[in-house]
C-alpha cells in the first residue's frame, strides 16, 4: 500500500526523446516502492495498452493519461476517468497530430467539446498556469484555470504542483498555490518522472539532445539538469509537500476516480459491413457463397455444403461475417483498380480472377476462396479449417493478401478514401534502438566526431550494447577511445538504450477496420505518405487490443505473374486460370529438379537450385 | 646561385606530438580520410613498420594495435608556415617547396651571418627543434633537397664541387618526375642517378622524352630552376580566453567582436584592409576547431568584419565546449572602395559619445576598463555566472568577464550538510532558515559542474545565496 502519494505524471520511453525508461521499469519500480495505482502520461498513446496491460498482471491499477503540448507550447496533462474520458483523450491526441504528424500541438479550443471524463492537471513547470505567471500575466492565468474548472467540473481540474530540485520550484509552487486558492480549485503534487530510477537522468539528457540533432550542452535550454525527475517512494513525496499535505492526499482521490482500464474497458467491436436490405451479414455472405460455389462447382454438392455449414457455424461462433465482407469489399476495390488499370475486363467474376493472393492459414477456407479473397480451392487441397480457426480461439483469425506493388499502394489510398481516416488506418511500428542507432545517437548527443561514430558503426559485429566496451577494446582505431571523455559515457549509457522505443513509424500493410470512429479507441495520425492515417499503437498492442487486422501485403512477383498470364492470353487467346493448374504436372518438377528455376519466387536461392537439382 | 634546402621529415607526425604529447611512443598512424578511403599520410616512429599512402586497414594489419589519427592538414600548414616565417627571418628569400620542404637562397648572406656554416646553422636554429630539420646546401634546389635527404637531424650536409659524383649513388626515386617515367627508368636498367647521367643526352630524350632529358641533368647536379619566393604575409593575431568552456554562440559572437575590435585598433591596421580571417578555439582533449573567413573584396572596419565572421559562425558553430578563441587577420591590402552613408547614423554618434564617456571616466580613474556592455549568453544556463557575461565598452582596455562570478565562502554545515552560518566580510552569521534548495549537474562538460544551491534567510533578516561545489566540497556565495 503506497500511503497517500499516488503518481499521476510518468514519462516512459514512448515520449520519445523524453522519457528515459522502459514502462516494465517504471512498474516494477513503482511496485517496490510499494504503489498500488501508476498513471501513464506520455506525449502519446503508443504505450498505453502495454502499459495498462502489464500493470493489470503486476496488481497496480494503471491510470491511463497523456501530457498534450498546446499550441502555445505550454503542457497540461489530461487522465481518463471513464471510457469516455479516455476517447476524448484519443480524440484530443489525434486533433493535435493533425496540426504536425511530428510535432503535435493542440488548439486549446478544442478542450471543451472533449472534457467529459477527463481529470486536468495543470502541467506544473511546463504547465500554461507557470508560462502566465512567469510572464506576470496572474489574471490571466485566474481567468484560464476558472475557465478550465467550468469545462472540466470543479472537481477535475488540479493545480500540479512540482518539487525536482530545480531552480525556482518554491517560488513557482507558492504562486500556484496562492492561484489555486483564489480560483477554488485544488492542488496536485506529481514528480514529473521522466526516467523510474534515478541514474537514468544521464541517458533522458542525451535522449533529449539527440531528439533535438544536436548536442547536450547545445540542448540545455530543454534539459532538466539534475537526476530528480525518477520515480520516488510515497514516503520522499510526502515529505516534499509536508507543508502542503493536501497536494499529496488529493493525488489518492483523483486516482480512486479513474476506474478506467484500458486493458479492459476498450469495448471493441467488430466492423460491419454493409448489406443489401433483408439480409444479415452472415446471411449476405451465405448467398454469395452459394452463387460462387455454383459457378465454381456446377452445383452446391454435398462436400461444398457440408464444408460451408461447417464454416458459417464458425463464422456466427466468433462473429466473423461483417469481418470477412469487409475483406471482400477490399478486394471488389482492388478488382475495380484492375479495371481502371486495364489488367481486368469489369465482366470478369471476382472468384475468377481474383486481385490478390491469400496466404498461410487463410486459404484453409472455402468461404474465402468462393469469395475471391483466396484463390485456392481449399476442398481440392484437402486443408482443414482447424488451421484457419480453431473452435476455441478468442483470437481473430489472421488472413493476409498478398498484391502486386502497383496495385497495393493505390489500394491503400482507396481503402482510406472509401472508409475515411475515421474507420480505417494503418497500424503503427515502434522502431526500437539497436546498437548502430544507438551509437550514432548517444554519440552525436555527447559531441563525438560523426566520421568516427560512422567508422565504429560500420567495423561493429556485436548486436549487443552491453558488448560495445569489449569489441571497442579489440579494434585498433578505438581501443584508445574506451576511456576518453564522451566514449565513456556513450559505453556507460549504451547499455541503458537497447530496445527502447525510439520512434513510431508505419506498419509495413496492416490495415485496421473498426465499425466505431478509430479516434475514439486510439489517436491516429497521417502518415509520411500523403492520404495514408497511422494509428499510435503497434501491432502487437493491435493484437492485445484484438482488433481486426488484415495485411495488405506487396509481392513484386505477382506483378510478373500478372505480366505472365496476360502475354499468354494474348498469345493464346485464354487466360490459365491458377486455381486449376495441374499441382502434380511432372515437367514442372522435372525443371525443378533440373535447377532451371532462376527467377522463380521461392525457388531461386543458389541452395534451392542446387538442392533442386542435386 | 647557393641554396640551402631545409627539409622537416614527417612533419605531420611531429606536429602532432607536440600538441598530443601523451600519444608520444604509441603507434599512431595519421589517416587521410578521402573520397577513396582513409590512407595513412604519416606515422609516428612506433608505426615504422607502415608505410604511408596505404590504404589504413592495410596499416592496421601491418601494425597490430595502431591507433588511427585523422590528419589535420590546416594546422600542419600553420605549423609549417611558422617555419618559413622564421626562415624568412634569417635569410629573406624562401621558397614553400611543399610541406616540409622549403628552399632558402643563401646568396649573400654569408658575409652578413659570418660565414655560410654560421648561417645554415642559424638556418637550423630559426626552426622549432622538436621538428628536427636537415639541412642541404648546393648550388641547384635538386642537388640540396638530395644533400638534406641524407643528412642526420639537425645537421647540415653541402655537396661537393663535383655534384654529379655525389648524386651519381643516389637512386633514381629523388628525381621529380612522372611515377610513368621513374617506373620506365627502371625498366630500363637505370637505378641510380649515376647510371641516368653515364647516359647520352640523346638517347634519353629518345626514350623518355622531355622529362628524360631533364633527369639527365639533374643526374648531372644541374638545376637552374629560380627560386619562387614566399611573400611575406603579414598576420594580425588576437587571441582572448573565455570566462568558462561552453557551446553558446552568443558568447562565441562577443569574443569574435572583441577580438576583431583590438585587431583593427591595431595602428598596423591602419588604412588597411584584411582579406581572410582565421578563427582558432581550443577544445578540451582533442585538436583545435578552426575555421577560416575568406572576405570577397578587403574589410577595413571591424563592424563589416564582424558582420561576415557572425555569419559564418552562426552557419557552422563549434559543436563542442571551447574555453577561448584566437583570431588571425591575413591577407592585406589596400582601400578598394568603402561606401559611406549619406547621413550619420545615429547608433555612430551614440558610440562616440559612449566612448567619449569611457575615455573621461577611464582618465578620472586612472586607466582601466570604465563602462561594459552586459551581454545574455545564456539565459538558460543553470549557473548563474554562465548566463550573462560583460565585455568592456572599449575592447582594449580587458577581457570578457562573467557576471555573478561566484565568491568563496566559509560555511559552518549542519549534520545534513546544510549551511547553519556563513562568514560574510569576517564576520559569522547565523542562518536562520533554508528557504528553497536546488541542484545541477552537468556532467557533459570537460570540467564537470554539480553543485547544491541553497537559498538562505539569515538571523538578520538578509537573505543570501549559496552553493556547494560537489566535487571539491567547497562552499561559494553567488550574486549580492
Amino acid at each position: 500500500m503506497s500511503g497517500g502519494y499516488v503518481e499521476l505524471h510518468a514519462k516512459s520511453f514512448y515520449s520519445f526523446g523524453l522519457g528515459a525508461s522502459h514502462v516494465h521499469e517504471l512498474l516494477a519500480q513503482a511496485a517496490e516502492y510499494g504503489y498500488d495505482s501508476l498513471a501513464l502520461t506520455d506525449t502519446n498513446l503508443c504505450g498505453a495498452l502495454d502499459f495498462a496491460r502489464q500493470a493489470s498482471a503486476l496488481g497496480l491499477r494503471p491510470i491511463t493519461g497523456g501530457e498534450l503540448t498546446l499550441a502555445c507550447g505550454s503542457r497540461l496533462t489530461l487522465l481518463a476517468r471513464t471510457r469516455e474520458g479516455y476517447g476524448n483523450l484519443s480524440r484530443l491526441f489525434t486533433l493535435a497530430n493533425a496540426v504536425g504528424r511530428r510535432n503535435p500541438r493542440l488548439d486549446p479550443r478544442h478542450l471543451p467539446q472533449h472534457a467529459a471524463g477527463l481529470t486536468l492537471l495543470s502541467g506544473g513547470r511546463d504547465g500554461p498556469l507557470s508560462a502566465l505567471m512567469d510572464g506576470s500575466r496572474r489574471p490571466e492565468a485566474l481567468r484560464l484555470l476558472r475557465g478550465w474548472r467550468d469545462c472540466f467540473g470543479p472537481d477535475a481540474v488540479y493545480v500540479e504542483l512540482q518539487r525536482n530540485f530545480l531552480e525556482d520550484d518554491a517560488r513557482r509552487n507558492r504562486d500556484l498555490a496562492a492561484l489555486a486558492r483564489d480560483a477554488g480549485a485544488p492542488v496536485a503534487a506529481t514528480n514529473d518522472v521522466h526516467y523510474h530510477a534515478p541514474e537514468r537522468y544521464r541517458l533522458q539528457h542525451a535522449l533529449v539532445a539527440a531528439s533535438r540533432n544536436t548536442t547536450i550542452d547545445r540542448a540545455r535550454r530543454h534539459i532538466r539538469p539534475n537526476h530528480h525527475l525518477c520515480l520516488k517512494p510515497p514516503a520522499d513525496m510526502e515529505r516534499l509537500f509536508r507543508h502542503c499535505p493536501e497536494a499529496v492526499s488529493n493525488t489518492r482521490r483523483i486516482a480512486q476516480t479513474c476506474e478506467f482500464n484500458l486493458s479492459a474497458d476498450l469495448g471493441y467491436r467488430l466492423p460491419d459491413a454493409d448489406v443489401p436490405q433483408g439480409y444479415t451479414p452472415g446471411s449476405y455472405l451465405q448467398q454469395l457463397c452459394r452463387e460462387a460455389a455454383v459457378r465454381r462447382y456446377g452445383a452446391v454438392t454435398q462436400e461444398v455444403a457440408e464444408r460451408l455449414r461447417e464454416e458459417f457455424r464458425l463464422i456466427k461462433r466468433h462473429n466473423l461475417a461483417g469481418f470477412l465482407l469487409l475483406y471482400r469489399e477490399i478486394v471488389f476495390l482492388a478488382q475495380q483498380i484492375m479495371e481502371e488499370q486495364g489488367l481486368s475486363h469489369p465482366e470478369t467474376l471476382l472468384e475468377e480472377r481474383p486481385p490478390g493472393r491469400g496466404r498461410g492459414s487463410s486459404v484453409a477456407l472455402l468461404v474465402g476462396y468462393l469469395t475471391g479473397i483466396s484463390h485456392v480451392d481449399p476442398l481440392l487441397w484437402g486443408l482443414t479449417l482447424e488451421r484457419f480457426i480453431p473452435e476455441d480461439t478468442s483470437l481473430l483469425p489472421d488472413i493476409d493478401l498478398d498484391f502486386p506493388r502497383n496495385l497495393r499502394d493505390e489500394l491503400i489510398r482507396r481503402v482510406h478514401q472509401r472508409f475515411g481516416p475515421e474507420f480505417a488506418v494503418l497500424a503503427g511500428a515502434v522502431s526500437t534502438y539497436q546498437v548502430k542507432g544507438i551509437i550514432q545517437d548517444l554519440g552525436k548527443a555527447l559531441g563525438l566526431p560523426r566520421e568516427e561514430l560512422s567508422l565504429l558503426s560500420k567495423q561493429l559485429h556485436s548486436h549487443d550494447a552491453a558488448a560495445l566496451e569489449s569489441e571497442m577494446r579489440e579494434l585498433p582505431a578505438f581501443r584508445q577511445r574506451v576511456d576518453a571523455p564522451g566514449w565513456r559515457e556513450l559505453l556507460a549509457l549504451a547499455p541503458q538504450l537497447m530496445h527502447a522505443p525510439r520512434s513510431l513509424g508505419q506498419h509495413v500493410g496492416g490495415l485496421v477496420l473498426i465499425s466505431s470512429p478509430i479516434p475514439e479507441l486510439v489517436s491516429t495520425r497521417a502518415g509520411v505518405m500523403e492520404g495514408r492515417y497511422i494509428m499510435d499503437w503497434n501491432k502487437d498492442s493491435v493484437a492485445d487490443a484484438g482488433f481486426a487486422k488484415i495485411d495488405l501485403l506487396s509481392l513484386p512477383v505477382l506483378d510478373q505473374l500478372e505480366e505472365a498470364l496476360d502475354l499468354i492470353e494474348k498469345r493464346e487467346g485464354r487466360r490459365p486460370d491458377l486455381s486449376s493448374i495441374d499441382p502434380e504436372d511432372p515437367q514442372v518438377y522435372g525443371l525443378i529438379s533440373e535447377g532451371q528455376a532462376k527467377g522463380v519466387f521461392l525457388l531461386q536461392s543458389p541452395a534451392q537450385l542446387k538442392m533442386g537439382s542435386g | 646561385m647557393k641554396v640551402a634546402c631545409v627539409l622537416i621529415t614527417h612533419l605531420r607526425a611531429k606536429a602532432e606530438m607536440q600538441r598530443r604529447p601523451h600519444l608520444k611512443g604509441q603507434p599512431v598512424v595519421i589517416v587521410d580520410r578521402g573520397r577513396s578511403g582513409a590512407v595513412v599520410v604519416d606515422h609516428f616512429p612506433a608505426a615504422a613498420a607502415v608505410a604511408d599512402g596505404i590504404p589504413l586497414e592495410q596499416a592496421l594489419s601491418r601494425r597490430a594495435g595502431a591507433v588511427a589519427l585523422d590528419a589535420d592538414e590546416p594546422h600542419y600548414r600553420r605549423v609549417f608556415r611558422q617555419v618559413l616565417n622564421a626562415l624568412q627571418g634569417v635569410a629573406g628569400r624562401v621558397e614553400d617547396a611543399g610541406l616540409g620542404v622549403a628552399c632558402v637562397d643563401l646568396a649573400g648572406l654569408e658575409a652578413m651571418h659570418g660565414g655560410e656554416e654560421r648561417l645554415v646553422c642559424n638556418l637550423l636554429n630559426a626552426v622549432p627543434q622538436h621538428l628536427q630539420p636537415r639541412v642541404g646546401v648546393s648550388d641547384g634546389k635538386f642537388p640540396a633537397l638530395v644533400a638534406a635527404r641524407a643528412s642526420e637531424p639537425l645537421r647540415a650536409v653541402r655537396v661537393p664541387a663535383d655534384a654529379a659524383a655525389f648524386l651519381s649513388s643516389c637512386s633514381v626515386g629523388h628525381l621529380p618526375v612522372s611515377g610513368a617515367t621513374l617506373e620506365a627508368l627502371r625498366r630500363f636498367g637505370l637505378h641510380t642517378l649515376g647510371q641516368v647521367a653515364a647516359m647520352e643526352q640523346g638517347r634519353m630524350v629518345d626514350r623518355f622524352g622531355p622529362e628524360g632529358a631533364w633527369a639527365w641533368s639533374l643526374a648531372h647536379g644541374h638545376d637552374g630552376r629560380p627560386l619562387i619566393l614566399l611573400k611575406h604575409e603579414e598576420e594580425v593575431t588576437e587571441q582572448t580566453a573565455l570566462p568558462f568552456a561552453a557551446t553558446s554562440l552568443e558568447l562565441l559572437l562577443l569574443a569574435a567582436d572583441t577580438l576583431l575590435q583590438r585587431a583593427y585598433a591595431r595602428p598596423v591596421m591602419r588604412g588597411r584592409h584584411a582579406g581572410r580571417a582565421d578563427l582558432e578555439c581550443p577544445v578540451f582533449g582533442a585538436g583545435p576547431w578552426q575555421k577560416t573567413v575568406n572576405f570577397q573584396e578587403g574589410v577595413g572596419r571591424w563592424e563589416r568584419a564582424s558582420f561576415i565572421v557572425r555569419s559564418r559562425l552562426e552557419a557552422e558553430p563549434p559543436g563542442v565546449p571551447v574555453d577561448g578563441l584566437a583570431l588571425t587577420l591575413s591577407g592585406f591590402t589596400g582601400e578598394t572602395g568603402a561606401q559611406l552613408g549619406l547621413l550619420p547614423e545615429a547608433r555612430d554618434s551614440r558610440r562616440e559619445r559612449l566612448a567619449e564617456a569611457e575615455r573621461r571616466l577611464q582618465a578620472r580613474r586612472g586607466g582601466g576598463p570604465a563602462l561594459y556592455r552586459v551581454a545574455q549568453v545564456a539565459p538558460w544556463h543553470p549557473a548563474p555566472e554562465m548566463r550573462a557575461v560583460q565585455t568592456p565598452l572599449d575592447a582594449l582596455s580587458g577581457g570578457i568577464r562573467p557576471l555573478l562570478a561566484p565568491e568563496s565562502v566559509t560555511v559552518e554545515e549542519d549534520e545534513n550538510r546544510q549551511p547553519k552560518a556563513v562568514r560574510l566580510s569576517g564576520e559569522w552569521q547565523r542562518v536562520a532558515r533554508v528557504e528553497e534548495s536546488w541542484c545541477f549537474d552537468l556532467w557533459w562538460l570537460p570540467n564537470p559542474v554539480t553543485r547544491v544551491y541553497y537559498r538562505v534567510e539569515r538571523e538578520d533578516g538578509g537573505r543570501v545565496t549559496l552553493f556547494r561545489d560537489q566535487h571539491d566540497g567547497g562552499w561559494f556565495r553567488q550574486g549580492r
